[in-house]
Protein backbone atom coordinates (compact mmCIF):
# COMPACT_ATOMS: atom_id res chain seq x y z
CA UNK A 1 0.00 0.00 0.00
CA UNK A 2 1.34 3.36 -0.97
CA UNK A 3 1.85 5.63 1.99
CA UNK A 4 -0.38 8.60 2.64
CA UNK A 5 -3.50 7.29 0.99
CA UNK A 6 -6.87 8.02 2.48
CA UNK A 7 -8.51 5.04 0.80
CA UNK A 8 -7.24 1.77 2.20
CA UNK A 9 -9.38 -1.32 1.87
CA UNK A 10 -9.63 -3.46 4.98
CA UNK A 11 -8.73 -6.64 3.16
CA UNK A 12 -5.99 -5.67 0.79
CA UNK A 13 -6.28 -7.69 -2.40
CA UNK A 14 -3.23 -8.54 -4.45
CA UNK A 15 -2.58 -5.78 -6.93
CA UNK A 16 0.11 -7.50 -8.94
CA UNK A 17 1.63 -10.96 -8.91
CA UNK A 18 4.63 -12.55 -10.60
CA UNK A 19 4.47 -16.24 -11.49
CA UNK A 20 7.33 -18.42 -12.65
CA UNK A 21 6.83 -20.65 -15.69
CA UNK A 22 5.54 -23.41 -13.42
CA UNK A 23 2.85 -21.19 -12.02
CA UNK A 24 4.44 -20.63 -8.63
CA UNK A 25 4.19 -17.17 -7.10
CA UNK A 26 7.59 -15.49 -7.20
CA UNK A 27 6.57 -12.11 -5.82
CA UNK A 28 3.49 -10.01 -5.23
CA UNK A 29 2.50 -6.53 -4.20
CA UNK A 30 -0.45 -4.93 -2.53
CA UNK A 31 -3.15 -3.07 -4.28
CA UNK A 32 -2.14 -0.03 -6.22
CA UNK A 33 -4.40 2.88 -5.42
CA UNK A 34 -4.52 5.94 -7.55
CA UNK A 35 -6.05 8.90 -5.87
CA UNK A 36 -6.42 12.22 -7.54
CA UNK A 37 -7.07 15.01 -5.12
CA UNK A 38 -7.10 18.74 -4.73
CA UNK A 39 -3.32 18.75 -4.90
CA UNK A 40 -3.32 16.98 -8.26
CA UNK A 41 -0.08 17.66 -10.00
CA UNK A 42 2.00 17.75 -6.87
CA UNK A 43 3.99 14.61 -6.48
CA UNK A 44 4.48 13.29 -2.99
CA UNK B 1 -0.46 10.51 -4.23
CA UNK B 2 -1.50 13.00 -6.81
CA UNK B 3 -2.14 11.01 -9.88
CA UNK B 4 -4.10 12.84 -12.50
CA UNK B 5 -2.67 14.12 -15.72
CA UNK B 6 -2.81 17.91 -15.99
CA UNK B 7 -4.32 17.76 -19.47
CA UNK B 8 -7.08 15.58 -18.08
CA UNK B 9 -7.68 18.14 -15.33
CA UNK B 10 -8.39 20.72 -18.01
CA UNK B 11 -10.59 18.32 -19.97
CA UNK B 12 -12.68 17.61 -16.90
CA UNK B 13 -12.97 21.24 -15.90
CA UNK B 14 -13.81 22.39 -19.41
CA UNK B 15 -16.37 19.64 -19.83
CA UNK B 16 -18.15 20.61 -16.63
CA UNK B 17 -18.10 24.38 -16.87
CA UNK B 18 -19.53 26.89 -19.38
CA UNK B 19 -16.33 27.24 -21.35
CA UNK B 20 -17.95 26.46 -24.70
CA UNK B 21 -19.59 28.79 -27.21
CA UNK B 22 -22.36 30.94 -25.71
CA UNK B 23 -21.75 29.39 -22.33
CA UNK B 24 -22.38 25.77 -23.14
CA UNK B 25 -20.12 23.22 -21.47
CA UNK B 26 -16.73 23.08 -23.10
CA UNK B 27 -15.37 20.25 -25.20
CA UNK B 28 -17.33 17.08 -24.60
CA UNK B 29 -15.21 14.79 -22.53
CA UNK B 30 -15.81 11.88 -24.89
CA UNK B 31 -13.96 13.51 -27.75
CA UNK B 32 -10.48 14.13 -26.37
CA UNK B 33 -10.41 11.04 -24.17
CA UNK B 34 -11.65 8.83 -26.97
CA UNK B 35 -14.74 6.76 -27.53
CA UNK B 36 -13.17 3.31 -27.98
CA UNK B 37 -11.81 0.96 -25.34
CA UNK B 38 -9.32 2.40 -22.89
CA UNK B 39 -5.91 0.84 -22.33
CA UNK B 40 -3.30 0.37 -19.66
CA UNK B 41 0.20 1.36 -20.61
CA UNK B 42 3.05 -0.06 -18.56
CA UNK B 43 6.24 1.88 -18.06
CA UNK B 44 9.80 1.18 -17.00
CA UNK B 45 10.13 4.68 -15.53
CA UNK B 46 7.82 6.74 -13.37
CA UNK B 47 5.02 8.64 -14.97
CA UNK B 48 4.42 12.18 -13.78
CA UNK B 49 1.48 14.53 -13.93
CA UNK B 50 3.01 15.98 -17.08
CA UNK B 51 4.08 12.93 -19.02
CA UNK B 52 3.89 9.17 -19.19
CA UNK B 53 6.89 7.08 -18.28
CA UNK B 54 8.91 5.13 -20.83
CA UNK B 55 6.67 2.38 -22.18
CA UNK B 56 7.77 -1.23 -21.95
CA UNK B 57 9.00 -2.82 -25.12
CA UNK B 58 6.97 -5.63 -26.65
CA UNK B 59 7.25 -8.70 -24.42
CA UNK B 60 7.25 -12.41 -25.20
CA UNK B 61 3.48 -12.41 -25.00
CA UNK B 62 0.71 -10.35 -23.51
CA UNK B 63 2.15 -6.89 -24.03
CA UNK B 64 2.76 -4.97 -27.24
CA UNK B 65 4.53 -1.62 -27.23
CA UNK B 66 2.18 1.07 -28.50
CA UNK B 67 -0.92 -0.95 -27.71
CA UNK B 68 -0.55 -1.94 -24.10
CA UNK B 69 -3.29 -3.89 -22.38
CA UNK B 70 -6.35 -3.16 -24.42
CA UNK B 71 -9.03 -5.60 -23.30
CA UNK B 72 -9.64 -4.36 -19.80
CA UNK B 73 -13.36 -5.08 -19.64
CA UNK B 74 -16.11 -2.83 -18.34
CA UNK B 75 -15.34 -1.66 -14.84
CA UNK B 76 -18.09 -1.26 -12.31
CA UNK B 77 -19.24 2.33 -12.45
CA UNK B 78 -18.63 4.68 -9.57
CA UNK B 79 -21.66 5.32 -7.40
CA UNK B 80 -21.96 8.01 -4.76
CA UNK B 81 -18.31 8.82 -5.16
CA UNK B 82 -16.97 5.29 -4.83
CA UNK B 83 -13.68 4.30 -6.42
CA UNK B 84 -13.56 2.57 -9.79
CA UNK B 85 -11.62 -0.68 -9.96
CA UNK B 86 -9.50 -1.39 -13.04
CA UNK B 87 -9.20 -3.82 -14.78
CA UNK B 88 -12.30 -5.99 -14.73
CA UNK B 89 -10.40 -8.73 -16.54
CA UNK B 90 -7.03 -9.89 -15.22
CA UNK B 91 -4.14 -8.70 -17.37
CA UNK B 92 -0.73 -10.29 -17.72
CA UNK B 93 2.40 -10.55 -19.85
CA UNK B 94 5.32 -12.95 -20.09
CA UNK B 95 8.63 -11.16 -19.70
CA UNK B 96 11.42 -11.25 -22.24
CA UNK B 97 13.59 -8.93 -20.17
CA UNK B 98 16.60 -9.55 -18.04
CA UNK B 99 14.58 -8.53 -16.14
CA UNK B 100 11.72 -6.33 -17.34
CA UNK B 101 11.25 -3.55 -14.79
CA UNK B 102 7.66 -2.46 -14.27
CA UNK B 103 7.47 0.90 -12.53
CA UNK B 104 4.25 2.69 -13.37
CA UNK B 105 1.08 2.55 -15.40
CA UNK B 106 -1.07 4.99 -17.31
CA UNK B 107 -4.77 4.51 -17.93
CA UNK B 108 -5.03 5.87 -21.45
CA UNK B 109 -7.92 6.75 -23.72
CA UNK B 110 -8.20 5.47 -27.27
CA UNK B 111 -7.49 8.99 -28.46
CA UNK B 112 -4.17 8.72 -26.61
CA UNK B 113 -5.19 11.17 -23.91
CA UNK B 114 -3.63 9.96 -20.71
CA UNK B 115 -5.92 9.76 -17.74
CA UNK B 116 -4.87 8.48 -14.38
CA UNK B 117 -1.44 7.14 -13.65
CA UNK B 118 0.38 5.68 -10.72
CA UNK B 119 3.44 3.80 -9.53
CA UNK B 120 3.17 0.12 -8.74
CA UNK B 121 3.70 -0.64 -5.10
CA UNK B 122 7.24 -1.81 -4.41
CA UNK B 123 8.35 -0.53 -7.82
CA UNK B 124 10.50 -1.26 -9.65
CA UNK B 125 8.92 -4.67 -10.00
CA UNK B 126 11.55 -6.75 -11.72
CA UNK B 127 10.07 -9.55 -13.80
CA UNK B 128 12.59 -12.18 -14.83
CA UNK B 129 12.62 -13.59 -18.33
CA UNK B 130 9.90 -16.20 -18.73
CA UNK B 131 8.03 -15.08 -15.66
CA UNK B 132 4.52 -13.66 -15.80
CA UNK B 133 3.52 -10.26 -14.44
CA UNK B 134 -0.16 -10.02 -13.66
CA UNK B 135 -2.48 -7.26 -12.52
CA UNK B 136 -5.46 -8.70 -10.78
CA UNK B 137 -8.83 -8.04 -12.35
CA UNK B 138 -12.18 -7.95 -10.66
CA UNK B 139 -15.30 -6.02 -9.88
CA UNK B 140 -15.06 -2.91 -7.76
CA UNK B 141 -12.64 -3.19 -4.86
CA UNK B 142 -11.35 -6.57 -6.06
CA UNK B 143 -9.54 -5.03 -9.00
CA UNK B 144 -5.82 -4.40 -8.72
CA UNK B 145 -5.98 -0.70 -9.42
CA UNK B 146 -8.43 1.56 -7.62
CA UNK B 147 -9.12 5.02 -8.96
CA UNK B 148 -10.82 7.68 -6.91
CA UNK B 149 -11.35 11.41 -6.88
CA UNK B 150 -11.43 13.18 -3.55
Amino acid sequence: MTEGLAFEPEDEPAGWVIFDPDGNVVDSGGQTVTEASADAGEEN
Amino acid sequence: MAAIDQALVSILLNGLTPTGAAGIPGTAIGTPVGTSAMRIRLNSTLSTASAAGTELSTQTSGYTNGTGWSSLGQSTASSSGSAVGVPLTTQSFVSNGSPTAVVSFDLTGSAAQRGFWGPFNAQPVNVGSGNTFQVVGGSGAAAGIQISLT
